[in-house]
């Protein structure tokens, strides 16, 4: 329906009267159907009744304190805990003459590894393990002359053992010795909680990162030095005291806003974020303790605050 | 010439009967060939180019992809216009050929630029053309679902991707190999893929980077042929299986090996039967749907395929997986069978109302029958026209016929026999013989000819300048200003040959020589009116001006519509949420709304289409849906006569109640005809064409504000283009140097994890599953995985990716639209209380005046006001043109200016009955009204040359003028009333009629109706007072 259709019409029907002298006057209203354009300005308030809001499955939480874990994912690898390592050397240099353990024997501490037969004295003597631990290598069969240079074995106290972190340096500032960290397998397993034991103060060129070290309780034996891990550190828990749940955030222009529910509707209201945990992010401004806002579904009060400005196509 | 003819016919009139005879069979034939829809078809010759370019931002798609293909097409011969869309993932490129153009052949010229462009494009993306199909082309709509508690052989309920393979391995293939379709579209549930998705951590521990990963699979998954080995005589084929069955399969796949030990897919990531990452999804009532379009070949008769397409679908039903079913959801057929239903109707009591008229009159049944004989046989002359001009019957063409109209040559014809012959009997006082019989019938026939081809030629004058519509309104009006003129020329040959033989073979015995009782009651009451009129002719000449004046003021205070729009039963809502929406967002939204308008108790069932199909004939953004809305049959609501405005109102309001949605309603063809026609629908229409995008969006706000202030705008809008969110990860180089990674790197990382990347294809007989390798989903929606996505090191070790990139939260374009080649931004505007033309110069004015463009930027004025002034420009010419032939007609008939001004001045009497009906009825004009009108005039011409005619024929007699006029009068008395009757009896049933379609037609069955009431009055009264003015004692002209 349209204006130059009635214009069309008449001119059609004008030729005809036109022609037989009775010209008729030329039309000027028009009729058509014109929907009114959406204001410029995003209205202040969503309509939505509780009921439309319960149908389309909006929910509401009150905000509220929150527990706020901020955690950081770091990629790393299991070593052995260098202060519970040692190397067995021969006192004397001399020709082994009994290898008591094999690789991966547990050993206590004081009891027999190898015995070897002095050069000077030509008399065997026992060398005995220098810790608790398990018996990570061996490098000597007997009949093999060895000096006190060369490492014989190797014993390690697996019962706890380091999870060492590259730390970029965006994250450096964000990562201090005390935090605890959850652990977990390259394939997602969870393992346990340690604590960031230390941050080396000096980073590696090559890779321009930093070491951050968790010592890590072993007892159990599924640690395996060599292997990946992947550490969650919490870099904040804290209690704060306005949060929402992280559904409920939307971004509305350039601003982060919650819903908030008045009894006109959800009316958009500008938050600061503060700390952002997996449950909850905290509100540092813009809304206070107590305000019921929209949890689930907030999306929709978004599309509905700007669904006129979409245009068709 | 042609009373050779019209002798020829009396004599030969057996060899004509049989020609007739031989007509009808080929008629029938040929109407079993026509294209039947419900509307006319008004799609351009256009051909469309999807390419898919998986992954990419709208921007990238305009370059990478869109102008490639655009620039192709520059130049290419008979072209129109071309137009693009670049959205997400997709570029579509409309190619719009000058009307005419014949379709494969503009398809060849697109296919030949086509592939000199392939090889530019990137990798990935492939360039096909759209079905070859038009606005009509989806007849036939079904959903794919599981029946509740259907399990599959295994055990596990059926998935969205089960019933989207369903649909593309079992149901599409066979439902291409019906004739007459074109394409099979599907769009919802989802691809299934094989998906390999790798866990960033456990890639760093094998030291396995993606590329790896991906070479492994490409490298371990083709068949190869080797040739062949002759041995002792025979020959054996050499073949190298390699191929991937099965998830097990792909695990085992060795990426490496380290220190010996092999590391398998399976060792870093999951292997899995995974869902694509979709652009488009269907819903029917609350839950999720595979909903499949079948889209008609061109040209083809929608009807009969949409029939072939039932029954292939019912076959294909019985052979599907136990569980899976298969439900029309729309077919065509029913809308063209209610459509043809109401013309067929209204055609049945239409012509029994005009047999009725015609025996009741000519109180002789077989020259009524007789009459009546020449509808069958004109409407098969149409159809043989319509066919072989390739028009396609619809509403339109078939509705607009009228058998008063085509009835009213052969009538004047066959009333002149009976008249003549009774008038003969009387004479001889006996029945004729054979011989004298056919003399009689001879000279009657050539006696009123002249008026029967004066009438036709009329007609079919008025109608031509339909023809010279363009646009959308041409392929609205052709068919039925063809249909009109095909059937008065089929009705013109019938009465001069088929007409006088049936007369002398069947109007034998005694005819009753007398006026039957009703006319003989019409003339004692109508003689005394003419003798008062032609004694106060003054007065009855200033009242008729007088009337004339006052009806065309009040048509020009009439509301006005293009055409009536065609309620099609069904409605369909557009609704669009905001940009950025995504595709599962917009489902469950969409899922609320379909509960919410089922929840009405008129609702049989909806469903809806979100977002782009697999064949993307219609791109839409995830955020929109088309949603279709089938009501139960009316004796089924609650409240029978409700009308469709309030239920529609009451959808609306139930729609509204879903919060975070805006509607369009309109009806499933409306819709996609304005999707595929796609112009501007406001009347102003600024286009900003020009380079930079946000330099665009200054410009064109800027323009906005100048035409907000040009007096008659009405809210200008300036085209909704940007607000889509996107995540920019820009790559930091000097940061990369130092990590020896290149940008390279990091596109690759960020597209295979978060967009995946196919490597190869999965077989599973004659279905084939992309191997994809992609993040898990859980993975890639956390937006810190993103930063801390590592980047392996040639070096060994890693670095994350926020590292060596900064992540941006930005917004950009949603869609980038082009008109032949360059970028613009449309700013509309609709404008009231002034004249179009007025305000397109001033505001063309100001925005020269105000708006600074900078270099390259240009402005073009566009919108329906250009459609506006072609149209006017050529009917300001043919109009008056018409006209003109019409009045040389009339003067060629008779001879005298005079006698042709006074058959003419029948015109505008006839049109104030049109007018005042529409008045009545309170029916807005429109151009179907305008072709009530059209018919009107021809009628009044006619009736006013057998008026005149007459009085003439006395007066050449000798008889004196007022005696003349009276005698004239009375003796034409029963044709004239003859000619109103049928034409506007004819109609009744259209103007009463409410089935479907009906609301177009009755318009136009309005006017005519009203029309001829009056015209007949005015005629039987005005026209002799005129005459007698015209020709007073001392001016009278002695005739040619």
């Amino acid at each position: 329906m349209s204006p130059q259709t009635r214009s069309l019409i008449l001119a059609l029907c004008l030729g005809f009267a036109a022609c037989s002298g009775k010209p008729e006057p030329q039309a000027e209203g028009r009729n058509e159907k014109q929907e009114v354009a959406a204001s410029a300005e995003a209205p202040q308030a969503a309509a939505i009744t509780p009921e439309h809001a319960t149908a389309a499955g909006i929910e509401t939480a009150v905000a509220g304190p929150a527990e706020i874990r901020e955690t950081l994912t770091l990629y790393g690898s299991i070593r052995p805990n260098a202060e519970r390592q040692q190397e067995v050397r021969a006192r004397y240099p001399g020709v082994v003459r009994t290898v008591a353990r094999r690789p991966g024997d547990a050993v206590g501490k004081g009891e027999l590894l190898l015995s070897i037969e002095s050069n000077d004295s030509l008399e065997p003597y026992a060398i005995r393990s220098p810790i608790a631990g398990t018996l990570l290598e061996r490098r000597v069969n007997p009949g093999e002359a060895v000096d006190g240079s060369t490492t014989l074995m190797v014993v390690a106290d697996l019962s706890s053992v380091w999870a060492e972190f590259a730390v970029f340096a965006r994250d450096l500032g964000r990562i201090r010795a005390g935090m605890p960290v959850q652990l977990k397998t390259s394939d997602g397993e969870t393992g346990g909680t340690a604590k960031i034991a230390y941050v080396a103060p000096s980073g590696s060129g090559d890779t321009q990162s930093v070491v951050a070290r968790a010592v890590v309780d072993n007892k159990g034996g599924r640690w395996i030095a060599g292997q990946f891990v992947t550490g969650d550190v919490v870099i904040a828990d804290l209690r704060v005291p306005v949060s929402v749940v992280p559904a409920a955030l939307q971004k509305l222009g350039d601003n982060a806003v919650v819903f908030v529910q008045t009894d006109k509707g959800f009316e958009p209201r500008k938050v600061e974020i503060g700390k952002r945990g997996a449950e909850a992010m905290e509100i540092r401004q813009g809304l206070a303790a107590g305000e019921r806002y929209a949890a689930k579904n907030s999306y929709l009060i978004k599309a509905e605050l700007t669904k006129g400005e979409g245009d068709e196509d | 010439m042609i009373d050779r003819l019209i002798d020829f016919a009396i004599r030969q009139r057996w060899l004509v009967m049989a020609l007739v005879a031989g007509f009808v069979v080929f008629g029938v034939f040929e109407y079993k060939r026509l294209p039947i829809d419900a509307v006319p078809d008004i799609t351009n010759v256009q051909v469309q180019i999807n390419t898919r370019a998986p992954g990419y931002s709208p921007l990238e798609v305009e370059q990478r992809v869109t102008f490639l293909v655009e620039t192709a097409m520059a130049g290419i011969p008979k072209l129109e216009s071309t137009r693009s869309i670049s959205v997400y993932g997709l570029s579509q490129v409309t190619v719009v050929f000058k009307d005419g153009t014949d379709i494969y052949f503009a398809r060849q010229l697109v296919n030949e630029r086509l592939q000199d462009v392939k090889s530019e494009l990137p990798d990935g993306t492939l360039p096909e053309m759209g079905p070859v199909a038009t606005g009509l082309g989806e007849i036939f709509l079904y959903t794919i679902s599981a029946e509740p508690g259907a399990r599959k052989p295994d055990g596990s309920p059926y998935t969205p991707i089960d019933l989207h393979a369903a649909q593309d391995w079992i149901i599409k293939p066979q439902l291409r190999q019906v004739p007459g379709v074109s394409e099979v579209n599907s769009i919802g549930g989802f691809d299934k893929q094989y998906q390999v998705a790798p866990d960033p951590a456990r890639l760093l521990a094998y030291g396995v980077t993606l590329r790896d990963l991906i070479q492994a699979l490409q490298a371990n998954n083709v068949n190869v042929g080797a040739g062949y080995i002759e041995r002792n005589g025979e020959q054996s084929l050499v073949r190298v299986p390699g191929q991937l069955s099965d998830l097990k399969a792909i695990g085992e796949v060795v990426i490496t090996t380290r220190n010996g030990i092999p590391v398998r897919v399976g060792d870093v990531a999951e292997v899995g039967i995974g869902k694509d990452l979709r652009t488009g999804a269907a819903t029917l009532d609350g839950a999720e749907t595979v909903l499949g379009t079948a889209m008609m070949l061109i040209g083809e008769n929608s009807r009969t395929v949409s029939l072939r397409v039932a029954d292939k679908l019912a076959q294909v039903a019985r052979r599907l997986p136990p569980g899976i079913k298969v439900e029309a959801v729309y077919d065509r057929t029913v809308l063209v069978n209610q459509t043809i239903a109401t013309v067929q109707k209204n055609l049945a009591e239409g012509a029994l109302l005009v047999i009725v008229v015609l025996f009741l009159f000519l109180g002789n049944l077989r020259a009524a029958l007789l009459t009546a004989m020449v509808i069958p046989l004109a409407l098969l002359a149409t159809f043989t026209g319509m066919v072989e001009n390739r028009v396609s019957g619809n509403l339109m063409s078939l509705g607009a016929l009228d058998f008063g109209l085509i009835v009213d040559g052969a009538l004047i014809i066959v009333e002149n026999c009976v008249l003549r012959l009774a008038q003969a009997q009387h004479r001889k006082g006996r029945t004729l013989e054979r011989n004298e019989r056919f003399e009689v019938v001879g000279q009657a026939t050539r006696e009123v000819f002249k008026p029967s081809l004066v009438s036709v030629a009329v007609i079919v004058l008025v109608n031509l300048p339909i023809f010279a519509l363009g646009g959308v309104e041409g392929k609205m009006f052709h068919p039925m200003a063809f249909a009109v003129i095909a059937a008065l020329i089929g009705a013109l040959v019938f009465s001069l040959t088929f007409v006088p033989a049936a007369c002398a073979l069947l109007l034998t015995g005694n005819i009753a020589e007398k006026d039957n009782g009703l006319v003989r009651a019409a003339k004692r009451g109508y003689a005394p009116l003419l003798r008062g009129a032609l004694r106060a002719r003054w007065p009855v000449v200033a009242g008729a001006v007088a009337f004339v004046v006052l009806c065309g003021w009040s048509a020009s205070r009439m509301g006005a519509e293009f055409i009536p729009q065609l309620d099609e039963g069904d409605i369909a809502i557009g609704a669009t949420r905001p940009p950025g929406t995504g595709i599962e967002q917009a489902v469950s939204m969409q899922k609320h709304l379909n509960l919410a308008i089922k929840a009405l108790p008129e609702v049989d069932f909806i469903f809806a289409r979100n977002g782009t199909a697999d064949v993307a004939t219609d791109p839409m953004s995830p955020g929109r849906s088309d949603v279709f809305v089938r009501f139960k049959p009316r004796a089924q609501w609650p409240d029978p006569g409700k009308a469709k405005a309030t239920l529609i109102e009451e959808v609306e309001t139930a729609a509204q109640s879903v919060p975070g949605t805006a509607f369009e309603f309109s009806q499933p063809i409306q819709m996609r005809m304005n999707e595929l026609i796609s112009g501007v629908r406001s009347d102003v229409a600024v286009k900003v064409f020009g380079d930079d995008f946000g330099e665009l969006l200054r410009v064109s706000e800027e323009v906005r504000r100048v035409l907000a202030r040009v007096p008659g705008a009405e809210a200008p809008k300036v085209e909704q283009v940007s607000g889509l969110p996107l995540v920019t990860v820009e790559s930091r180089r000097t940061a990369l140097a130092r990590y020896g990674l290149t940008v390279a790197d990091v596109q690759d990382a960020v597209s295979v994890t978060l967009g995946g990347k196919e490597t190869g294809l999965i077989y599973e007989g004659d279905a084939r599953y992309p191997l994809e390798v992609r993040l898990a989903e859980r993975l890639r929606t956390d937006p810190e995985v993103l930063a801390r996505l590592p980047l392996a090191r040639e070096a060994g070790g890693y670095v994350p990716l926020a590292e060596v990139a900064d992540i941006k939260s930005t917004e950009g374009p949603n869609q980038i639209s082009r008109d032949n080649g360059k970028r613009r931004i449309v700013v509309m505007t609709n404008v009231r209380g002034r004249d179009l033309a007025g305000f397109v110069a001033e505001a063309r004015n100001k925005i020269e005046r105000e708006v600074k463009l900078p270099p390259g930027y240009y402005i073009e004025y566009g919108g329906t006001f250009e459609q506006l002034a072609s149209a006017s420009k050529r009917l300001t010419v043919l109009v008056p043109l018409a006209l003109a032939l019409i009045f040389g007609l009339l003067f060629m008939t008779f001879g005298s200016v005079k006698d042709a001004v006074l058959v003419f001045s029948g015109v505008p009497l006839a049109l104030t009955g049109g007018v005042l009906a529409l008045l009545l009825r309170g029916i807005p004009l429109s151009i179907t009204a305008g072709v009530g009108f059209i018919t009107l005039s021809g009628v009044a011409v006619l009736t006013g040359v057998v008026m005149v005619s007459a009085i003439r024929d006395l007066m050449r007699d000798g008889t004196p003028l007022e005696q003349a006029i009276v005698d004239g009068a009375l003796l034409r008395l029963r044709p004239i009333l003859m000619i109103g009757l049928v034409a506007s009896l004819g109609f009744l049933p259209m103007a009463l009629n409410t089935g479907t379609g009906a609301e177009v037609q009755r318009p136009l069955a309005t006017v005519v109706i009203g029309g001829i009431i009056s015209a007949t009055l005015l005629t039987l009264l005005v026209l002799p007072a005129l005459y007698r003015l015209a020709h007073a004692p001392g001016r009278t002209e002695p005739p040619i």
